[in-house]
């Protein structure tokens, strides 16, 4: 039932009222972030996804990673029908439930239970079928009388449990993650991943994007690999991180030349030679000083005997 | 579970096309959406929505009191024709205002669902209907303490309000497409709203103003406004304002639509 066909998908994010550029080209970055554009007449952007083409059926579960500005959450957002590309073509056949945004589009001035009306009505239910969960959602978050009031008057973790409820309430063909969510404190935690779970098991197709290799391993049967907005990878899980593992694996030290060895053996001598040379020191400055401490109680007993002398002359005469 | 599919990379025009129609046809939400704006302006006021009649019935009182010794008009006649100008100019302005702001304070939305943007037009469009409505208890009473008995003619007005609708609606797009693309565009907007409140017969009468009457055909705001007025005010209807409105009513629509084809996927970059 549920359907995803990405074909050749670019997309770029025009940088507006940023830095401009002083040359046409492309400028790649050696540290976090995508390709960054420079087109003729002095415009800039940012190529987020190049060239994307996969298929997905009902039953996948494709987990996404790459590191940060990879192009993860722009992929999602690009199922999710949020961004168009302007080169490419995508169909997606079925609801779409993007999790990644828990949080947008609650209205803290309207109560939880308008709040979940409205997202019910966003998720394209009719208003009916919205009152008709209406008990089982307010059961779930239980929040209680609090779903009177307006979001304002929540705390942090119950305006959680509200978001997560909403977010969470209304089933998808497709469910869009980034990263795996949690929400509330220990006693709903256990109840929202119950939820969660039987969400994503109930769904035709799962996509998540994270840097848990252990919420992957877990909750997906195919990986995709992100490098700078390019599929560097897509297959089966294991296959994808190990090949990902072993490329980003940081380059181990050159073998040592004999010259070298040599080297920091010397180094080594000369480090505990000076350590041992400032142990001797110390223990010259700690003798000095104990016998300066025993030559100034000398002193202060002589002091002492002369006075007392002095004071028994005086009381005789 | 509500069945979707679509398609991203198509034909734009249709992508338009299917957006607008989605758009209206999701009224439940608009509805819903637009509720939830107006509660929010108001929230926790003991009137309520009645501020919208309350300040615009103090604006009327005090425009009247301060210009009608400038005018040879009768006070009856010079106190319905600022409040029906001002009522059909606030609406304009709020046409405009919002419309400016229409895709730019629906960034939230956007960015976490696939949301048709006809609906945020939608949304706005619905709050400032309700909102003027609010306004029209005012011009509706002072009709009747001045006993202005409106003719067959008065039906006209309801119809150029229909499309001041239709042109509102058009105008959503086309400014909150400019606005969140170029950010001067809605200071601009403002600064000649400010100043065309002075240019366009709203407490004056163009009859007094002498040389200045030739210069208001050239003021589409006073074609809008005459057409509106005079039908309900005087029982005659100002053709030549018609046929610029009608022009209006037929062009900005179509600009509107080739804007919405145009911008529709490249504004979620531009928020």
């Amino acid at each position: 039932m549920a359907s995803i066909k990405l074909k050749s998908i670019t997309l770029s994010y025009p940088i507006l009222g940023g830095a401009k550029p002083k040359a046409a080209g492309r400028s790649v970055l050696s540290g976090a972030g995508s390709v960054i554009k420079d087109g003729a007449n002095r415009t800039r952007s940012i190529v987020a996804l190049e060239d994307i083409s996969f298929d997905l059926r009902d039953g996948d579960r494709l987990g996404l990673i790459g590191r940060n500005g990879s192009g993860k959450s722009t992929l999602l957002r690009v199922i999710a029908g949020i961004y168009e590309p302007l080169e490419g073509q995508a169909q997606i056949e079925g609801a779409v439930a993007g999790l990644f945004s828990v949080g947008i589009g609650v209205h803290s001035e309207t109560t939880g239970y308008r709040n979940i009306m409205l997202s019910g009505l966003m998720a394209g239910y009719s208003r009916e079928q919205v009152t008709g969960m209406m008990p089982e959602i307010a059961e779930f978050c239980d929040l209680g009388e609090y779903l009177d009031m307006p979001v304002r008057m929540y705390s942090n973790g119950m305006a959680m449990r509200l978001k997560f409820a909403c977010a969470t309430a209304f089933d998808a063909d497709i469910i869009l993650m980034d990263e795996w969510l949690g929400a509330g404190d220990p006693s709903f935690q256990g109840k929202a991943q119950r939820r969660l779970r039987k969400m994503v098991d109930d769904a035709g197709i799962l996509m998540l994007a994270s840097h848990n290799h252990t919420v992957i391993r877990k909750s997906c049967n195919k990986l995709a690999w992100l490098d700078r907005g390019r599929l560097r990878a897509f297959g089966e899980v294991e296959e994808v991180l190990a090949y990902h593992d072993e490329a980003t694996r940081p380059p181990a030290p050159p073998a040592k030349t004999a010259r070298q060895i040599e080297k920091e053996r010397d180094r080594a001598a000369r480090i505990e030679a000076d350590r041992e040379r400032r142990r001797q020191e110390k223990r010259i400055e700690l003798k000095r000083e104990k016998r300066r401490q025993e030559k100034r109680k000398q002193i202060a007993e002589a002091k002492k005997m002369a006075a007392d002398a002095t004071h028994d002359a005086d009381s005789t005469t | 579970m509500p069945a979707k599919y679509f398609e991203l990379g198509n034909n734009q025009i249709n992508a338009a096309l299917i957006d607008v129609v989605t758009g209206l046809s999701r009224w439940r939400l608009w509805m819903s959406l637009a509720a939830e704006d107006i509660r929010l302006r108001f929230k926790r006021t003991y009137i309520g929505v009645l501020w919208t009649t309350l300040s615009f019935a103090l604006f009327v009182g005090v425009k009247v009191v301060i210009f009608s010794p400038f005018t040879d008009a009768d006070s009856a006649y010079f106190t319905n024709y600022v409040a029906i100008g001002y009522f059909a100019w606030m609406f304009i302005t709020a046409m405009i205002t919002d419309g400016c702001n229409v895709f730019i304070n629906a960034e939230g939305w956007m960015k976490g669902a696939r949301l048709p943007l006809t609906l945020f037009v939608n949304v706005s469009m619905m709050r400032s209907l309700v909102l003027t409505l609010f306004n029209f208890i005012v011009v509706v009473g002072l009709m009747a303490i001045y006993h202005v008995i409106p003719t067959w003619a008065a039906l006209w007005s309801l119809v150029m309000f229909l499309l001041f609708v239709i042109n509102g609606f058009s105008l959503h797009f086309i400014l909150g497409i400019l606005c969140a693309r170029h950010r001067d565009v809605a200071h601009l907007v403002q600064a000649i709203l400010r100043v065309m409140f002075f240019l366009t017969p709203i407490f004056w009468l163009p009859e007094q103003m002498g040389h200045l009457w030739r210069y208001l055909v050239y003021n589409p705001f006073a074609h809008f406004l005459i057409s509106f007025r005079d039908p309900l005010l005087t029982g005659i209807i100002p053709w030549d304002s018609f046929v610029v409105v009608t022009s209006f009513t037929v062009g900005l629509p179509v600009l509107a639509f080739f804007l919405l084809a145009f911008a529709r996927r490249r504004i979620i970059f531009w928020l």
